[in-house]
């Protein structure tokens, strides 16, 4: 297990270098986007860009410039060419609204999507899957801005039922107006990945509940309950579990850009759209190597979870 | 100042035109500049209270030295006062200057070249300690050594101050500016007289901060200022508290604060902004954009909703130099082609369609009756713009024009292209980043043929807006005047003008006006309009909606028995 460990976080290592290396390339490439003179300021004297140019290292090869941006981020030291503020500090300072969105939401997904799925294969055929197969296509097919803007407007703004938008932190309004805040955001989300996640359990509980070994559990009298739950679902959660680990991940470091924006969450997200809109590359840069932390992360819990799914895979 | 950049541009050319003016004074300025709230039928108000606005995005900077936006000076124009600022009123009394820190208006010696202020007694900070008079030259030095968008105001202007910015030594001295701690007097020596220095003086980076202030930008812990209110909590970029300053001196025409604290949070989903105001979750929000949210706030709380023209003028940019605009045919065609109307629904109403260079609200305006291209209110002369544009053989010619992929940028620029189109030229669109727009099409290299640009007064003076079509000014790189408009006429009058007292120069500065248009050196549709919402918490017609400052928070009061 340690050598499967230390085997994953080199793997990390080195796809987060070629995912900064190539970030960094994009943005350093665009046209229009010398850096020095985006940090000097628009009325900057040509010493001041010079000087500028020295400092981070500008005038020198690209891979030392490279080198000094990823020293700026990891020591914390990473500013903002428009705000000119600490890049690490607002994304530390958006990650609890990230997280709390993406935690919450990956949740019921994961919940409602297993059930719905599961609910969906045992009753293959029947009116209520059927029921079930188009509401999961419903959900798949609506954008998320659109069900936000709608769900904000009827169930926030209109019934009174929800606030419409914004985030409470617990340290602020306490668990109930954190929660509050977070039930609409939680189930647009959710929305789209439950119809994906029921209907790719369903298919896979499909294919499985025929296999050799769960006629062989059941000719050797293992009862339905157990064969469902200890054979056929089991087997069957090795694709949602891939699923989850990288939909969770993304999630996580900020990927639910539209999400954040529409209830207006103000988390990591939001901000990269911010920086995108501003070709701002040092929060760009750290907000990409955030979310290429967590999908990886994720993906190496996802690893040690599918050898305790399925005892065929070896960790080593 | 471009709306659409937020940070301005420009501005060395702004003291291009700043300098070699003579004269002094220069406290006169404006005609009608705004026309809502403070003053008539003033409602029974409580004093105190908590007030919550909201704003789209999270100011610039709240440090003095640095805010060069809208919401950024909103905030800290009532917490840092300059020694000279605006009369606290609606229309064009409001864009004229009165002290402020200062006791009186300055002095004005040495043919126009030497200010000399004098600070009231016994000012204190919000934090308690005593205003020295040398807390001047350490607020303009910062300003400078923090590389504000303010620092061309200064450098070049204040005898020194360049010398200070090349020798890069933060404390070093600014020998232009002297100061008597004895007297309380600030004697400030110009490079060369300029009628427009006490406008200078007025903006909020001259409001001043005690001596010791770091030279570093303050936004999470703002310094100590002398204003109504004093910034007491800034939480990330998402929400800042203005308290009370009860240290705020006694100033004639500056009224203490009524409220005692103004929760101030980032919103920025537009709707909800909007939506937040309506049912009073927030008091007030700050330049609401049009949409769905706002007309139904309209519909539904007329008593609440008012709309201001702000002194800005947004125009088409036609370049003089490159075909086919270089013919003076061609660009009356594209006068004539466009439809005011059209372009007033991409504002969403929020565009008071004009044809004049000047805004409404700036001294020097005369509406230019009838406009020589036709009444903004009707449709456009097509058949003559198609006749001008057959004149000139231009027919076919391929047109760019630009624009950037901000909201109104971009439609403008699509909108324009199919006008020229409809009178025959071939023209498309050009859409590119908004952070790089006006550095593209104002490098020459570029030779942007036309586009979209506006311009938001810094200060209430024409020379803020003439500068963009004045000949000295085309640069080859960071131009603002994009259409290269370079008429000799102009050029002389401009520079006749600048040393005059506004008042005497108001009708020169119409006519200036008057030739821009009548010779299509630039296509003006109008100025933009800014709705004024609040909740019905707040006394709606106290509030001050100021020509030059915009909403006056020092105003702002809850209704008796409000909570």
């Amino acid at each position: 297990m340690a050598r499967f460990i230390v085997r994953r976080l080199i793997g990390m290592a080195i796809v987060m270098l070629v995912v900064s290396f190539l970030t960094f390339l994009i943005f350093f490439k665009i046209p229009g986007g010398d850096p020095a003179d985006r940090l000097a300021g628009k009325y900057a004297t040509p010493g001041q860009v010079a000087a500028v140019e020295r400092e981070w290292g500008f005038d020198k090869p690209f891979w030392i410039q490279y080198g000094n941006m990823m020293e700026k981020t990891f020591t914390g030291d990473l500013i903002s060419y428009t705000r000119q503020d600490k890049v690490v500090e607002r994304i530390i300072d958006g990650a609890p609204r990230t997280f709390s969105l993406a935690i919450g939401a990956a949740l019921i997904w994961l919940v409602l999507g297993v059930a719905l799925g599961l609910f969906s294969a045992l009753r293959a055929g029947a009116l209520s899957d059927r029921f079930l197969t188009v509401l999961a296509l419903i959900g798949i097919s609506m954008p998320v801005f659109w069900l936000g803007a709608l769900a904000n407007y009827y169930l926030g703004y209109k019934a009174g039922l929800f606030p419409d938008g914004g985030y409470v932190p617990i340290s602020e309004g306490g668990l109930w107006e954190w929660f509050k805040h977070m039930i609409l955001p939680w189930s647009v989300l959710a929305t789209l990945f439950v119809g994906v996640y029921s209907r790719v359990l369903r298919n896979q509980v499909l294919d499985t509940i025929n296999d050799d070994y769960v006629r062989t559990a059941r000719a050797k009298g293992i009862s339905e309950r157990r064969v469902m739950g200890r054979h056929v679902l089991r087997n069957s959660m090795i694709p949602i579990v891939t699923l989850w680990g990288l939909d969770f991940g993304y999630v996580l470091g900020g990927g639910a850009i539209l999400t954040e924006t529409v209830f207006d969450l103000q988390g990591v997200g939001d901000y990269f759209a911010e920086s995108i809109g501003a070709l701002d590359v040092p929060p760009v840069m750290a907000v990409v190597l955030f979310g290429a932390f967590f999908i990886v992360l994720l993906n190496g819990i996802v690893d040690i979870v599918y050898a305790a799914l399925d005892p065929r895979i070896r960790l080593s | 100042m471009r709306s659409t950049l937020r940070t301005l541009m420009g501005l060395i050319a702004v003291l291009v035109l700043a300098l070699g003016v003579a004269g002094c004074g220069g406290d006169d300025g404006g005609d009608e500049g705004g026309a809502t709230g403070g003053g008539e039928d003033q409602a029974a108000v409580q004093e105190g209270g908590t007030a919550t606005f909201n704003y789209a995005s999270f100011p610039d900077y709240l440090d003095p030295a640095m805010s060069y936006t809208v919401a950024g000076w909103q905030a800290l124009i009532p917490t840092y006062t300059p020694l000279l600022t605006y009369r606290r009123e609606a229309g064009a009394a409001g864009a004229q200057l009165m002290p402020g820190l200062a006791e009186a208006m300055p002095e004005v010696t040495n043919g126009g070249k030497t200010y000399t202020f004098k600070l009231r007694e016994g000012l204190k900070y919000s934090d308690g300690t005593a205003v020295k008079a040398s807390d001047f030259e350490h607020t303009i030095k910062r300003v400078i050594t923090l590389e504000s968008g303010g620092a061309p105001f200064y450098v070049g202007a204040i005898e020194g101050a360049e010398a200070y910015q090349k020798a890069g030594k933060a404390k070093g001295d600014i020998t232009g500016i002297e100061a008597d701690e004895a007297t309380r007097e600030i004697t400030v020596n110009l490079t060369e007289a300029s009628g427009q220095f006490p406008f200078i003086v007025s903006m909020d980076f001259g409001g001043l901060v005690p001596g010791d202030t770091p030279f570093e930008i303050l936004t999470k812990k703002p310094p100590p200022g002398v204003g109504q209110f004093k910034i007491t909590k800034v939480e990330g970029n998402r929400a800042f508290t203005l308290e009370k300053n009860e240290n705020f001196p006694e100033i004639p025409g500056l009224p203490p604060a009524k409220l005692d604290k103004i929760q101030i949070n980032v919103v920025k989903n537009a709707e909800r902004q909007v939506r937040d105001v309506l049912t009073n979750e927030a008091d007030y929000l700050d330049d609401p954009s049009a949409g769905d949210a706002l007309q139904e706030f309209q519909q539904q709380a007329t008593d609440r909703y008012k709309e201001q023209t702000t002194n800005s003028t947004y125009y088409y940019f036609l370049n003089h130099r490159t075909p086919p605009f270089d013919d003076e045919k061609v660009r009356q065609a594209v006068a004539y082609a466009v439809d005011e109307r059209a372009v007033v629904r991409i504002y969403g109403g929020l565009m008071e369609p004009g044809c004049n260079f000047l805004p409404p609200g700036m001294e020097g305006h005369q509406k230019v009756d009838p406009c020589p291209w036709g009444d903004p209110g009707q449709p456009p002369d097509l058949e003559k713009a198609k006749s001008l544009i057959k004149e000139a053989g231009a027919e076919g010619e391929k047109v760019l024009v630009w624009g950037n992929d901000e909201d109104d940028s971009r439609q403008n620029a699509e909108y324009l292209a199919s006008a020229m189109k409809g009178i025959g030229l071939d023209a498309r669109p050009k859409i590119i980043e908004g952070s790089v727009f006006f550095t593209t099409v104002g490098n020459q290299r570029t030779k942007a043929q036309a586009g979209f640009t506006n311009w938001f007064q810094d200060f209430p003076h024409p020379g803020n807006f003439l500068f963009l079509v004045a000949g000295d000014t085309i640069q080859p790189t960071n131009n603002q005047n994009f259409g290269n408009v370079d008429d000799p006429e102009i050029n002389t009058a401009i520079k006749e003008l600048n040393p005059k007292e506004l008042s005497e120069a108001s009708d020169g500065y119409a006519e200036i006006d008057r030739k821009l248009v009548e010779r299509a050196h630039v296509v003006p549709y109008g100025s933009k309009k800014i709705p004024l919402i609040t909740s019905e918490r707040i006394a709606f017609e106290n509030v001050l909606f100021h020509p030059v400052l915009q909403a006056d928070y020092t105003t702002f009061a809850l209704k008796e028995g409000e909570q």
